[in-house]
């Protein structure tokens, strides 16, 4: 997956920085801000879907059991949100998964 | 004086600190759709402390519409902030014989508990946008900046439309279209310039080539056009998202 970082309005390349999901077992990436920290986290969909599989950030693996077997997910905001001060953090978290069973996968970012 | 002063210039420093470390925090809810039944459910994202609190502590709350849709049918279920409320919608995109509908179930928080009930905030519909054959894309986005997610269809020629959303939700708003692409390219929508409008974007998968129209005035390309690449050519497909701490939609090429 390469990156396109954009910083002044014009893209520019980063290298190459995950190899994250199979091409060949029907993963639908997802890109999501899942730990509400200002930057989408990765993640794939597994085309016979049950579970979330998550990490956290100190690369603890989450497992969520959610939906059905041909399930459409999608990701939007349906909270207000809430002004809160907290020191920034930044979760850097790097994990391969490769698991045959039906699961969510995200890499948090 | 002194102490008044003092007390004044303390009383900004800390009124300074704490703004400075304020912002919404957002986390993205998941929501799923049933084609077999047309069904909707969401699961609001707790964020305590991460994402979903591990099985089997949590389950998943639905709300919303029975349905919203046409079971087993080609209805493609979308999201997007049609009515600028801040709340994400729930958008049917449904190829006809001829042209897309496109319909709307509007989130809103009826019970001021913070967290938006599916489609209790009403409906809205566009009965005709975009032409099925050999479509390009649609999108949601909001083109014009006024906080409402506009429709976008892009045709068999790479001729895009937009239309204008209001506080109504789809529809009534401004219309405008351009040309931008040739066959092949992949479109893809965000806001590449941080100007709060949404951008109009390309991906010349032969070539690795990035192409952007920026919008300005809610007119589709009054911001000319940006150039990038190559990079990447021949990758699969696109994502945008926000990849770092900017204001930027970023890409992402999935190969």
């Amino acid at each position: 997956m390469p990156l396109l970082n954009d910083g002044a309005g014009t893209f520019l390349p980063d290298l190459p920085f995950i190899q994250f999901g199979l091409d060949n077992g029907g993963d639908i990436p997802v890109l999501a801000d899942i730990d509400g920290d200002g930057i989408d986290d990765i993640g794939f969909t597994r085309n016979s879907l049950e579970h979330f599989v998550l990490l956290s950030g100190s690369a603890s693996l989450e497992t969520w059991n959610f939906g059905q077997t041909g399930d459409i997910h999608l990701f939007g905001q349906f909270n207000i949100p809430e002004p809160k001060t907290f020191a920034l953090l930044l979760i850097a978290s790097v994990s391969l998964l490769f698991v045959r069973s039906p699961r969510w996968h995200f890499q948090k970012s | 004086m002194t102490a008044k002063l003092s007390t004044i210039a303390l009383t900004t420093l800390v009124v300074f600190a704490c703004t400075s470390q304020a912002r919404a925090v957002v986390f993205d809810d998941n929501v799923f759709f049933r084609p077999g039944d047309a069904t909707w459910s969401l699961s609001h994202n707790p964020g305590t402390p991460d994402f979903y609190v591990a099985p089997p502590a949590i389950a998943p709350v639905s709300s919303g519409p029975a349905a919203f849709g046409v079971a087993n049918s080609s209805d493609i279920p979308m999201l997007g902030d049609v009515d600028g409320n801040g709340l994400d919608d729930l958008v049917i995109l449904r190829p006809g014989v001829q042209n897309f509908s496109w319909f709307a179930a509007h989130t809103a928080d009826t019970n001021n508990d913070d967290a938006g009930e599916l489609g209790a905030g009403g409906f809205s519909s566009v009965g005709s946008l975009g032409v099925v054959a050999g479509s390009e894309g649609n999108f949601l986005a909001d083109f014009n900046g006024d906080g409402s997610d506009d429709l976008i269809t892009i045709n068999a020629g790479f001729d895009w439309f937009g239309l204008g959303s209001t506080n109504a939700g789809l529809g009534g708003g401004v219309f405008t279209s351009t040309s931008f692409g040739v066959a092949g390219d992949q479109p893809f929508v965000g806001d590449f310039n941080g100007d709060g409008t949404d951008d109009l974007g390309l991906y010349r998968v032969a070539t690795g080539d990035i192409f952007t129209l920026n919008n300005t005035g809610g007119n589709f390309g009054g911001g000319g056009v940006v150039i990038a690449g190559p990079i990447g050519a021949g990758q699969d497909s696109v994502l945008v998202g926000r990849l770092n701490n900017d204001n930027f939609d970023d890409l992402m090429l999935l190969c």
